[in-house]
């Protein structure tokens, strides 16, 4: 199946013009899936993440938002490096991080850093936090000698923990404590760009709140450029400047956080915002309910035309199998890819008017 | 009497270990009606699975029911022999868990999951139950039922899987269903279609519904009365609107202004300061008191008792908010 | 430390106002890898004494020399098959009129180097395979784990009599045959460590932060990966005297006039209505120091726990 030739780089009108920092271009990611011997057909990859384009610019939070199997989370290991992309290409300050030499990876590593999912898993069990801390500094030959341990104090102080336990293992503190060791992992080094990986998902309300607030204050501080994925649509609000809503490997919705909310286009946004609970009894009873059909397809085989058609509320006819819509801008600064708004239909319906029934039982 | 479907009265839940006693639950009472949907809600550790594993008696060792009534139907469950407690559960109270990999028999298929309990509680043949759990499959809203029951757990989606795990619940007809968070794992788009199931299956059979959550969105969304529950008390319980909506126990007040709320990015959360108590070293008085911006040295004098201020409101608060 | 309330910015952890730079000295003196390893081991009391009791038998038979009342392999036929507590021969004397007490001290040089030296060895090897195969993946754990994956359809015992059958007997053998037969069983541990530590979301923190694969390795992988082979590799120890001593019982171990427990039992096979006490006494040894072993590992393992420790 051939991608569709690649839309242009959607250019946001800003009062100023301020530079990209992070660009991602038509980026593929399939991962090849070993089968049987005697299993016939070609071969057959789970397709995580199938041409997407979008660009980050200095000072923004771009929240990545989607469930299971859209390719978020795929998206930003390439970013980080620990995948390698199947076509496509990742540009950093202009300069594209594939195929560079050991050096230039390097600069890039101390530029470009990343807050983990699991606080229970990304620190090592066996080192004490402030080796972990420290860790990234003794990598890169930063800080040397003494500076190094009041940086790592610094750190330690900075995330709102204590200084003195710098010396404690990671199984001494809570999920959100070691969360916020995470955090001051991923500034040891000053760098100009954070991917947070689900920051908050496997902490308490609490936790969350705090981990979320320091987010917000070491943002500001450092004038930190961050790319957020999540599930949770409440969270992106709360943290970014501009959201990418994904589906099965493919970009959906582009839009200030504010125009998301204020007028969701696609139809799949429109479900994902219905969905996400909120705990205003007022907000639940007055707003639009979307229970959309089905489950989510697999990535080894998704739908034709515009993926979302199998559990599309909105389903316009045969145009939405056949054909994949492109991302294109339908207001200022806020892009779709739908039938919708694709011109390759009838005047555009009203969005939700074509209902299919969602009721399962 | 009438409707109340399940009383829970005092109950208090304790685990003896070699050095010190937990105190998972202190003192919890609420009541569910036939055909109510109430949410138990509260950061985790605050006794929540353990209240409604208490209630099945299903408690591990060395957790033991210290004290308390546990009224189902009137009857108090804590005077039933293992026998009869054995035929209660999975028929006429069941349960749901949260990670339904983890609970789905991985070397049976669908159809003789659900089968199995059918053929234990009702005495169907095996033909039947297979027609039965079918039809429970169709019930629950998984398209394809025939070709599903031959399918294994590991086959399935999450959010097919949990529906499964519901069929199982739903086999022997209960009149109560108590679920233990079992949408945490799902995507939102699927929860949500988890959610209005229950509530259509509530609707259709009537069942009282207690589920278990620390998403206060999923209680506005799906449950009719919710109870706060922290460090193994109740805090706070009433109509999902009147709580959420006009809070009066500080914490409740607390967890809602932590949470980020669509639509108001600008609003800053409020994290609650401080750690939730150990249960094995609780402080006497109000277990939040530590922690609660209202508290005065009268909260950690002595036991703070639930108040009930009509139309099936409680708290247990000596300062609440008006 | 469940209930510990954060101390705040400056104050110590310990509540007393300390000048800052002592409290900082202090706070930041980390007790040392043994130190730590030391307290969480010695809370295990019968791990302790395990541990003493290997460590005394290792002692006496290193002094064997010197501790040894008689020359262990000659015999004074007039006194062959004599009772425990016959005067001036503690454990009594076998069926060639040798003294027990010296053999056994004697013995324990050889039962436990060849206990020790082949999981030692072996342990070494496996960790390079094992790192190696998992941390690499693909063709190289294909060729490393499915080669030693033909060792496995051999019972171990079988094997290392086989091995041991075509080499010959003789000290330096047995330990080889032992040897081989442990790389699979040790890879196999090794390998799965890493394999699990190399999923782990803190390798991936350290790529991020720039390490190089070889960073890695040292830094993450092998320290996870150690400590259960050094638990498996105790086990193995105790294992392995019962093997070893079971490999000279059948002959194929070490040469004699040379004693190990292994050949005292078999040399007592003869008498055990007349005189059990030659093949109990060191049989009894055997069952001590390999349950002393299989001990110290289960303490070894919660010592190491980075978990319970503090």
């Amino acid at each position: 199946m051939t991608i569709a030739a690649p839309p242009e780089l959607p250019k946001l009108p800003k009062l100023l013009e301020v530079p990209i920092l992070l660009e991602v271009k038509n980026l593929v990611k399939h991962f090849p899936v070993r089968r049987g011997f005697w299993a016939s057909g070609p071969p057959a990859a789970v397709r995580a993440v199938d041409g997407i384009s979008f660009d980050i610019r200095r000072g923004e939070t771009v929240g990545l938002v989607g469930e299971s199997g859209c390719g978020k989370t795929t998206t930003g290991r390439m970013i980080m490096k620990l995948i390698a992309p199947t076509a496509g290409e990742i540009r950093f300050e202009g300069k594209s991080i594939g195929g560079i030499p050991f050096e230039e990876e390097r600069a890039y590593r101390r530029d470009v850093q990343m807050v983990f999912q699991d606080p229970y898993s990304s620190l090592n069990p066996r080192m004490t936090v402030g080796s972990i801390i420290g860790y990234p500094m003794r990598i890169q030959n930063a800080y040397p000698g003494p500076a190094r341990d009041a940086r790592i104090r610094e750190l330690l102080e900075l995330v709102g923990l204590s200084r003195y336990q710098a010396s404690w293992y990671p199984h001494e503190f809570s999920g959100g404590e070691r969360q916020r060791v995470g955090i001051a992992a991923a500034l040891a080094l000053n760098p100009k760009f954070i991917f947070c990986d689900e920051p908050v998902s496997s902490l308490d309300v609490s936790a969350q709140a705090q981990i979320l607030n320091l987010l917000k204050d070491v943002r500001r501080e450092f004038n930190l450029t961050i790319l957020i994925v999540t599930h949770n649509l409440s969270v992106v609000e709360y943290l970014s400047d501009r959201v990418v809503v994904m589906y099965l490997g493919k970009i959906v919705e582009v839009a200030s956080t504010a125009d998301l909310y204020r007028e969701t286009l696609h139809p799949y946004s429109k479900a994902l915002v219905s969905a996400i609970p909120t705990p205003d009894p007022d907000v639940e009873r007055e707003r639009e309910q979307i229970i959309l059909r089905g489950e989510i397809p697999s990535p080894l085989n998704p739908p034709t035309g515009c993926r979302f058609h199998t559990r599309c509320q909105a389903y316009i006819g045969d145009v939405c199998r056949d054909v994949e819509p492109e991302l294109r801008e339908v207001r200022p600064g806020h892009f779709t890819a739908c039938h919708l708004y694709s011109g390759l239909t009838a005047a555009p319906a009203a969005p939700g008017a074509s209902r299919a029934a969602g009721q399962l039982v | 009497m009438s409707d109340a479907l399940l009383e829970v009265d005092d109950l208090h839940t304790h685990f003896h270990l070699k050095n010190k006693t937990v105190r998972a639950v202190n003192g919890v009472s609420f009541a569910i009606k036939r055909g109510e949907i109430v949410g138990i809600a509260g950061e985790s550790g605050a006794g929540k699975s353990v209240a409604c594993l208490s209630i099945l008696r299903l408690v591990p060792s060395p957790g033991r029911i210290e004290r308390g009534r546990i009224l189902f139907s009137g009857e108090d469950l804590l005077t039933k022999s293992d026998r009869q407690m054995r035929d209660l559960r999975g028929q006429t109270v069941s349960m749901v868990f949260e990670d339904p990999l983890n609970s789905l028999d991985p070397a049976y298929t669908v159809g003789s999951l659900i089968g199995e309990a059918l053929i234990l509680h009702k005495g169907l043949t095996k033909r039947a139950a297979r027609t039965k759990a079918g039809e429970l499959l169709r019930l629950v809203g998984i398209p394809d039922p025939e070709r599903r029951l031959d399918n294994y757990a590991h086959e399935l989606s999450g959010g097919m899987q949990q529906r499964v795990m519901i069929a199982i619940a739903l086999s022997c007809d209960p009149a109560l269903l108590i679920a233990d968070n079992p949408t945490t794992a799902l995507d939102v788009t699927i929860q949500i279609q988890i959610l209005d199931l229950v509530k259509q299956l509530r609707d259709r059979l009537g069942m009282g519904v207690l589920w278990i959550t620390h998403d206060l969105g999923v209680v506005a969304k799906l449950c009719d009365r919710v109870v706060i529950m922290y460090a193994g008390e109740v805090m706070e319980q009433g109509r999902v609107y009147d709580v959420l909506k006009h809070p009066r126990h500080p914490y409740t007040r607390r967890l809602i202004d932590a949470l980020p709320k669509l639509g108001r990015p600008d609003q800053r959360l409020m994290p609650i300061e401080g750690r939730p108590p150990d249960p094995a070293n609780l402080p006497a008085g109000c277990p939040f008191a530590p922690r609660c911006h209202r508290a005065r040295p009268e909260c950690e004098a002595g036991d703070v008792p639930l108040v009930e201020t009509g139309d099936g409101r409680a708290v247990r608060c000596l300062f609440p908010e008006a | 430390m469940s209930v510990v309330n954060l101390p705040l910015k400056d104050e110590p952890v310990d509540g007393r106002a300390l000048p800052l730079d002592a409290a900082e000295a202090q706070m930041f003196r980390r007790p040392s890898e043994w130190r730590i390893f030391w307290e969480a081991f010695s809370r295990d009391r019968l791990a302790v004494g395990a541990a003493a009791l290997i460590g005394l038998v290792c002692l006496i038979s290193a002094l064997a020399p010197v501790l040894s009342p008689y020359d262990p392999t000659v015999g004074d036929n007039a006194l062959r098959l004599a009772p425990i507590g016959t005067p001036g021969h503690l454990l009594g004397l076998d069926g060639q009129g040798r003294d027990i007490l010296s053999r056994l001290i004697w013995g324990g040089q050889v039962s436990i180097i060849i206990a020790l030296l082949p999981v030692t060895v072996a342990s070494l090897i496996s960790v390079l395979l094992g790192l190696v195969a998992g941390f690499f993946g693909g063709k190289v754990d294909m060729v490393i784990m499915r080669t030693l994956d033909v060792f496995f359809a051999f019972p171990a015992v079988l094997l290392a009599v086989a091995i041991a059958g075509v080499l010959g007997p003789g000290m330096l053998n047995v330990m080889l045959s032992l040897t081989i037969v442990l790389i699979p069983y040790i890879s196999r541990v090794a390998y799965m460590a890493t394999v699990t530590v190399k999923s782990e979301l803190f390798v991936d923190q350290a790529r991020v932060s720039g390490a190089r694969p070889s960073q890695i390795l040292f830094h993450h992988i092998l320290p996870n990966t150690l400590s259960p082979v050094i638990v498996y590799g105790s086990t193995l120890v105790g294992i392995l005297i019962v093997l070893g001593a079971g490999l000279s019982f059948l002959g194929l171990g070490i040469t004699p006039p040379r004693p190990d427990w292994g050949i005292m039992c078999s040399d007592g096979r003869n008498f055990l209505s007349v005189a059990p006490h030659v093949s109990a006494v060191p049989g009894i040894m055997l069952i001590l120091v390999a349950m002393s072993f299989n001990i110290v590992g289960d303490g070894l393992r919660d010592a190491l726990d980075p978990k319970l420790r503090k």
